[in-house]
C-alpha cells in the first residue's frame, strides 16, 4: 500500500467515524425495535393480572411427586414427538378424545407439552382410559397391546429406577417457580413417591405383573394416568361446553 | 486512491481478509451437513421400520429426532451462515474481521456447543422445547458465543473502510439481533440440577414464548442470513447485480416487521386468546408480501443469464432455491389460515413443508454458495465438475419425492382423523390404523432423503479432492463448472 | 401498580392501540418506500447494489 494511500485511508477513516458509525448503532436500533413489537404486543398481555385468569383455575392439582418423576421421563424420552397434549375444539377430535383442552389445565405445565406432531394418539386426556396393567405392556411392546404400532420399546423403563434425591431437586425448582407444594423436604417427597408408587404397584400386581415402587414404568404409569382427569371431571359437571 | 463511498478496491490490492476462518467453518458446514442429514435419514426409517430404533435408549426416535433437527439447524445451518459471513462480510466492509482471536473462540464455541449437543441429547438431556432443546449449562455457552460473534461483527462495521452498508449486511445483523433476544428470553428458566431445568413461563404463556421463539428460528436463522447470502452470492456467481436494490432494502424491513407476529400460528385451536391466534394468522398471510419480494428479487437477478442457469450448476442451484423460498414462503401462509390449519396441523403435511424449506432453499443455496466458495477460495476448479451436476438432480429429485410424499400422507392422515360415517360416528375409532396406512408414503420419504444425502456426500468428496488437487494458474478466469 | 396507572391500562381498548400502530407504521413505511423509489436517490442506490463487484475480484 503506498505512502498516499495510507494517507487518504487514514482521513477518509476519521471522517467516517464522524459521520458514520452513528448509522451502523442507529440501523441496529431500529432493526430491535421493528423485531420487538410483535412479540411485545403478543407476549406481554399474558402476563397482566386479568389476563392471567384465563389459565387459573382451582379445579387443577399441581403435579404429585410421581408424577413429577413420570413426566420427566416424558421428556427424557421425546413422547411429545410423536404424540399431542391438545384436544382440539373440533367434533371429530372430541368423538376421539373427549372435551376439547382448556387453558387452565395447562397452569402447572413446566415446559408445555402440546406437541406439534400426531403419528401417535393425542395424550391429553389419556388418564385412567386404561388399565395401569395395558400401559405397563404398551411400553414394554406397544403392538401387544396396539397391533400396527409403529411406536419403540422402552424396556429401559421397566428395568431403571427413578432417585427420590433428583425428584426432590425438581420438585423444590418447580416450587421456586411458584407451583404450591406443602413440602419439598426429601423425606416427605419419598414417603409420597413410595406411597403412590406402591398403589400402582398393587395394581399391576393384579394383573400377575411384579414391579417395584421406584421403577421407571411405575412413574411413567402415574404421569400417563392423571392427564386430563381433572379437566373431564370437572367439564362434566359443567355439564360440557364453556 | 479514489476512495468512494461504496469502497472501490483496485484489483490486485491486498486488503488483508482473514480467509483461514472463512476455511475453518467450511470445512465445518460440509461435516455437519453430512451428520445431519444422516441422522434425519435414520430417524425416517425408524419411523417406516420400528426396529431400526434398536430397542436402546440411546438410538430411539425420540432422542435422535432432536439432534437431527439440531445438527441440521445449527451445526450445518450456522456453519454454512458464518462462512458466507466471515467471508462476504470483510469484503462487503473492506476491512479484516474486527479481532482474529473472537473469530477463532467463536468457531470453536459453536463447533464445542454442537459436539456437546450430539452428546447430550441421545443421554435424552434435553429441555424439550422444539430448536431449543438444549440444557441450561449449553445454553449459557451459546449466549457467550454468541456475544463473542456479535461483538466481533459489530466492532468490523464499526472499522469498516466505507460508507454504505450492502442489504446483505442488514440481514445478517438482523440475524446477531434477533436470534440473541429470542434465546435469551425463550430459555429463561429455573435449574433444578446441572442437567435439567424447568421454564419461568408454565402452560399456554410458555407454549406461546417457545413459538414466537421458534417460528422466529426459522424466520432469522433460516430465512434473513440466507437472503444475505443470496443478495451477496447470487449476484456474484451470476455476474451481475441484484434486480432491484430498491426492492431489497424494501422487503428487509416488510419481512422483520411481519415475522415476529406469526407465531401464533403453531397455536391455533389451542386455548390461547382468539385475539393472539388471529394476530398469528393475519401476519403470517401477510408475510407472503416481503418474501415474495426476495424471491422475484433473486429470480429477476438472472434475467438475461438464462442461458448460463442451464449449464452452471452453481446457478441451476441457487434458481431452484430461491423457487422453493417462494414456494414455502406461500404454502406457509396458506398453512396459516385457520381452516386448513385445521386439516394441516399435526400431519405429515407440516414436516413437508419444513422440508420444502429446509432443502429445497437453505439447503440448495448453501450448496450453491460451498460450490462457489471451494472454487473462489481455494482458487481451483472443481475435481469433478460432472459430479456438481448429479448432485444438483438428485438433491432436486430427491426434494419432490420427500415433499409430495408428506403432503399426501398429511392429508390422508388429517382427513381420516376428522372423516365420520353416516351414523356420525369416527370412520376411523382405531388411530393405529390411520398410522399404518402412511407406510408408503414413509419409504418414499426416506429413498427422497437418502437421494439428497447422497449428493451431499458427493459434493463432500468432490470438495475434498478439489481442495487437495492443483491450485488454478493466476491468469486462468474462475471457471464456471460446465456439465 | 398504581391504581391510577391500572385504571388507565384499562380504559385503554386493544382495537385502539392496535389501530394505531398500524397507521403509524404503514406511515412509516410508506415513508421508506417513497424515499427509496425517488429518482435523485436511482444513481446511489445502483451503486450500492454493484458493492459486491467492488473489492477488486479478489474472491
Amino acid at each position: 500500500m503506498s505512502n498516499d494511500q495510507s494517507q487518504s485511508e487514514k482521513a477518509y477513516g476519521r471522517l467516517h467515524r464522524r459521520l458514520f458509525e452513528g448509522k451502523a448503532a442507529i440501523f441496529a436500533i431500529a432493526t430491535t425495535v421493528a423485531i420487538s413489537v410483535g412479540g411485545v404486543v403478543e407476549i406481554i398481555p399474558m402476563f397482566s393480572t386479568s389476563s392471567l385468569s384465563w389459565e387459573r383455575a382451582g379445579w387443577v392439582t399441581p403435579y404429585a411427586p410421581l408424577e413429577v418423576a413420570g413426566r420427566d421421563i416424558y421428556i427424557r424420552e421425546g413422547c411429545y414427538l410423536c404424540h399431542s397434549q391438545m384436544v382440539r375444539p373440533m367434533r371429530a377430535e372430541m368423538l376421539r378424545y373427549g372435551e376439547w383442552t382448556r387453558a387452565a389445565e395447562y397452569q402447572y405445565d413446566r415446559p408445555f407439552l402440546l406437541g406439534s406432531r400426531r403419528l401417535g394418539p393425542d395424550l391429553q386426556r389419556v388418564g385412567q382410559k386404561y388399565p395401569d396393567a395395558w400401559h405397563y405392556e404398551h411400553m414394554r411392546d406397544p403392538r401387544a397391546t396396539s397391533p400396527g404400532s409403529v411406536m419403540p420399546t422402552y424396556p429401559w423403563l421397566h428395568r431403571d429406577k427413578i432417585d427420590p434425591a433428583d425428584v426432590t431437586a425438581s420438585m423444590a425448582a418447580l416450587a421456586k417457580l411458584g407451583t404450591p407444594y406443602t413440602t419439598t423436604e426429601e423425606g416427605a417427597v419419598t414417603a409420597r413417591l413410595r406411597s403412590d408408587g406402591q398403589m400402582i404397584v398393587d395394581n399391576l400386581a393384579q394383573a400377575g405383573i411384579t414391579a417395584a415402587w421406584d421403577d421407571e414404568i411405575v412413574a411413567l404409569i402415574a404421569y400417563l394416568q392423571r392427564l386430563g382427569v381433572e379437566g373431564r371431571q370437572h367439564l362434566a359437571t359443567q355439564g360440557g361446553g364453556q | 486512491m479514489e476512495k468512494t463511498t461504496t469502497g472501490t478496491v483496485a484489483a490486485g490490492t491486498d486488503v488483508g481478509y482473514d480467509l483461514d476462518i472463512v476455511k475453518m467453518f467450511f470445512t465445518a458446514t460440509v461435516v455437519w451437513a453430512l451428520v445431519g442429514m444422516l441422522v434425519g435419514v435414520i430417524i425416517a426409517l425408524q419411523l417406516a421400520w420400528w426396529p431400526a430404533n434398536l430397542g436402546l435408549p440411546w438410538t430411539t426416535f425420540g432422542r435422535l429426532r432432536p439432534l437431527h433437527t439440531n445438527a441440521v439447524i445449527f451445526a450445518f445451518g450456522g456453519n454454512v451462515v458464518f462462512t458466507g459471513i466471515y467471508h462476504s462480510t470483510q469484503r462487503l466492509l473492506r476491512t479484516r474481521m474486527f479481532s482474529d482471536t473472537l473469530s477463532r473462540v467463536h468457531f470453536w464455541g459453536w463447533q464445542s456447543i454442537i459436539v456437546l449437543a450430539a452428546v447430550t441429547l441421545p443421554l435424552g438431556m434435553t429441555q424439550s422445547k422444539e430448536y431449543a432443546e438444549l440444557i441450561w449449562p449449553i445454553d449459557v455457552l451459546i449466549t457467550v458465543v454468541w456475544v463473542v460473534f456479535g461483538v466481533n461483527f459489530f466492532g468490523t462495521l464499526a472499522r469498516r473502510k466505507v460508507q454504505h452498508l450492502y442489504v446483505a449486511i442488514w440481514f445478517y445483523m438482523s440475524f446477531v439481533i434477533t436470534i440473541a433476544v429470542l434465546h435469551i428470553v425463550n430459555s429463561l428458566a429455573v435449574p433444578a440440577t446441572w442437567f435439567r431445568s424447568y421454564p419461568v413461563y408454565s402452560g399456554l404463556t410458555d407454549a406461546l414464548v417457545q413459538w414466537w421463539y421458534g417460528h422466529n428460528a426459522v424466520g432469522f436463522f433460516l430465512t434473513t442470513p440466507f437472503l444475505g447470502l443470496m443478495y451477496y452470492y447470487l449476484p456474484r456467481a451470476a455476474e451481475r447485480p441484484v434486480y432491484s436494490y430498491r426492492l431489497s432494502i424494501i422487503h428487509f424491513w416488510a419481512l422483520v416487521f411481519l415475522y415476529i407476529w406469526a407465531g401464533p400460528h403453531h397455536l391455533l385451536y389451542s386455548a390461547l386468546p382468539d385475539w393472539a391466534q388471529t394476530l398469528g394468522m393475519v401476519f403470517s398471510v401477510m408475510l407472503i408480501a416481503p418474501s415474495w419480494g426476495g424471491m422475484l428479487n433473486g429470480l429477476l437477478t438472472l434475467r438475461g443469464a438464462w442461458d448460463r442457469v442451464r449449464t452452471d450448476p452453481i446457478l441451476k442451484f441457487m434458481v431452484v432455491a430461491v423457487s422453493f423460498y417462494g414456494m414455502s414462503t406461500f404454502e406457509g401462509p396458506m398453512m396459516s389460515i385457520r381452516a386448513v390449519n385445521g386439516l394441516a396441523h399435526y400431519t405429515n403435511w407440516v414436516i413437508g413443508h419444513v422440508h420444502s424449506g429446509a432443502l429445497g432453499w437453505v439447503g440448495m443455496i448453501s450448496f450453491g454458495m460451498l460450490y462457489w466458495m471451494v472454487q473462489n477460495i481455494w482458487k481451483r476448479p472443481l475435481a469433478h465438475p460432472t459430479w456438481a451436476s448429479h448432485h444438483f438432480w438428485l438433491a432436486t429429485i430427491g426434494i419432490v419425492l420427500y415433499t409430495v410424499s408428506m403432503w399426501a400422507a398429511g392429508l390422508m392422515e388429517g382427513l381420516q382423523w376428522r372423516a365420520l360415517n353416516d351414523a356420525g360416528q369416527l370412520a376411523n375409532p382405531i388411530f393405529v390404523d390411520i398410522t399404518a396406512r402412511l407406510n408408503p408414503f414413509l419409504w418414499i420419504r426416506l429413498l427422497g432423503g437418502a437421494m439428497y444425502l447422497t449428493g451431499a456426500v458427493m459434493m463432500a468428496v468432490n470438495f475434498w479432492q478439489t481442495i487437495r488437487g492443483p491450485e488454478r494458474p493466476a491468469a486462468e478466469p474462475v471457471p464456471v463448472a460446465a456439465d | 401498580m398504581n391504581p391510577l396507572l391500572r385504571e388507565a391500562a384499562a380504559s385503554v381498548q386493544l382495537g385502539w392501540v392496535l389501530g394505531a400502530m398500524t397507521v403509524v407504521f404503514l406511515a412509516v413505511f410508506l415513508g421508506w418506500v417513497f424515499w427509496a423509489y425517488r429518482p435523485k436517490h436511482r444513481a446511489m442506490m445502483e451503486e450500492i447494489g454493484r458493492m459486491p463487484f467492488m473489492d477488486g475480484g479478489d474472491a
